[in-house]
């Protein structure tokens, strides 16, 4: 097995699809090639959907340093996750910018508003 | 709390002055209070309510429940803050006893696996940055209907939250949940919120 037929074959690796064979022959190869051994090592710390459970205790700041570290090392091997985290952020803040230009300027209360609660206290008093 | 919403760095009015006439059960006071503070608080019970009807109510509620207890504000935190979690309350009140629309579940909207736990899709990247769009009036408009049209279990701690400015441990304690709930319902909405938006955004790229 070459380094490209690892990468080819990890996928389904990680997806138990390897018969036994082949299974020990890539894990044969990435423990004989470093690169190799580190794509297989990230790629069994951590899957994607781990990662998209990290989200928001990445964004929080809240995640302890050992998975801080595998979420940033799943980064770096993980494109499709690179584009969730991004999607994911973008989220939050549209949501927030779009919520706040709705509601956030200090609009008016109606007066006929006003008028409604004082007479509303009023009759309850 | 800080609300995210930007506040004044001063009061506009004198708030020591302000208290102590409504303290006092004077009602022009109590006017005036509605006039000051009452633009971001019925902009908060319209977020929550979703309609203004139900806004206007709330709002009513939360102020005829500040003139009341106006007596327990002891000036520790600001005057609008305090206002904010009344009225916060008040909402959070009528959307209990409201008759409960069916709990529609986001569970399409989460990302699908594989056994591997890898990504079921890869869709496209949204390449624009989020200020460019927020220009798309398209964007917005689905931003906000994707936010009204998630169920009440989610958007509320997602309201909370991302745009009321509270922490996670005091949108438990509004909640009545515990603060591991709520972050589960705010992930859970966020992720909803991307599938939802994600046509639009994708679409949108030039
Ligand atoms: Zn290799
Ligand atoms: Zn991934």
């Amino acid at each position: 097995m070459n380094c490209h037929e690892f990468r080819q074959s990890l996928f389904a690796y990680t997806e138990h699809q390897l018969g036994d064979g082949e299974r020990a022959t890539l894990e044969g190869h990435a423990q004989a090639c470093s690169g190799c051994g580190d794509l297989l090592q990230r790629a069994s710390e951590l899957t994607c959907k781990d990662f998209v459970a990290f989200l928001q205790a990445h964004l929080d700041d809240e995640l302890e340093p050992e998975q801080a570290r595998v979420f940033r090392r799943h980064l770096e091997f993980c494109p499709p996750c690179v584009d969730y985290l991004d999607a994911y952020e973008k989220t939050v803040s549209l949501g927030r910018e779009v919520c706040q230009a709705d509601g956030g300027l200090p609009e008016e209360v109606p007066e006929q508003l006003i008028r409604a609660v004082l007479e509303a206290q009023r009759r309850a008093t | 709390m800080v609300p995210v919403s930007p506040e004044p760095s001063t009061p506009p009015v004198d708030e020591t002055d302000l208290v102590a006439r409504l303290q006092a059960g004077d009602e022009a006071a109590f006017a005036e209070l509605m006039r000051t503070y009452g633009g971001r608080l019925l902009a908060t019970a319209r977020r929550l309510m979703g309609n203004d009807a139900d806004a206007q109510d709330a709002f009513q509620d939360g102020m005829i429940s500040a003139f009341r207890s106006i007596g327990r504000f002891e000036g520790q935190s600001r005057l609008s803050t305090w206002l904010h979690r009344i009225v916060v309350n008040a909402a959070l009140m009528r959307l209990r006893s409201a008759r409960r629309r069916k709990e529609e579940s986001v569970e399409d909207l989460l990302p699908a696996y594989t056994d591997g736990g890898h990504l079921r899709e890869y869709p496209e990247r949204w390449d624009a940055p989020a200020d460019t769009l927020l220009q798309r009036e398209e964007v917005r408009a689905a931003v906000r209907e994707a936010i009204e049209g998630l169920p009440e279990k989610y958007r509320i701690p997602l309201l909370l939250r991302d745009i009321e400015g509270m922490t996670t441990q005091e949108v438990a304690d509004h909640l009545d949940i515990t603060p591991n709930a709520v972050k589960i319902r705010i992930h859970r909405a966020r992720l909803a919120l991307r599938a939802l938006i994600h046509p639009h955004v994708a679409a949108s790229v030039e």
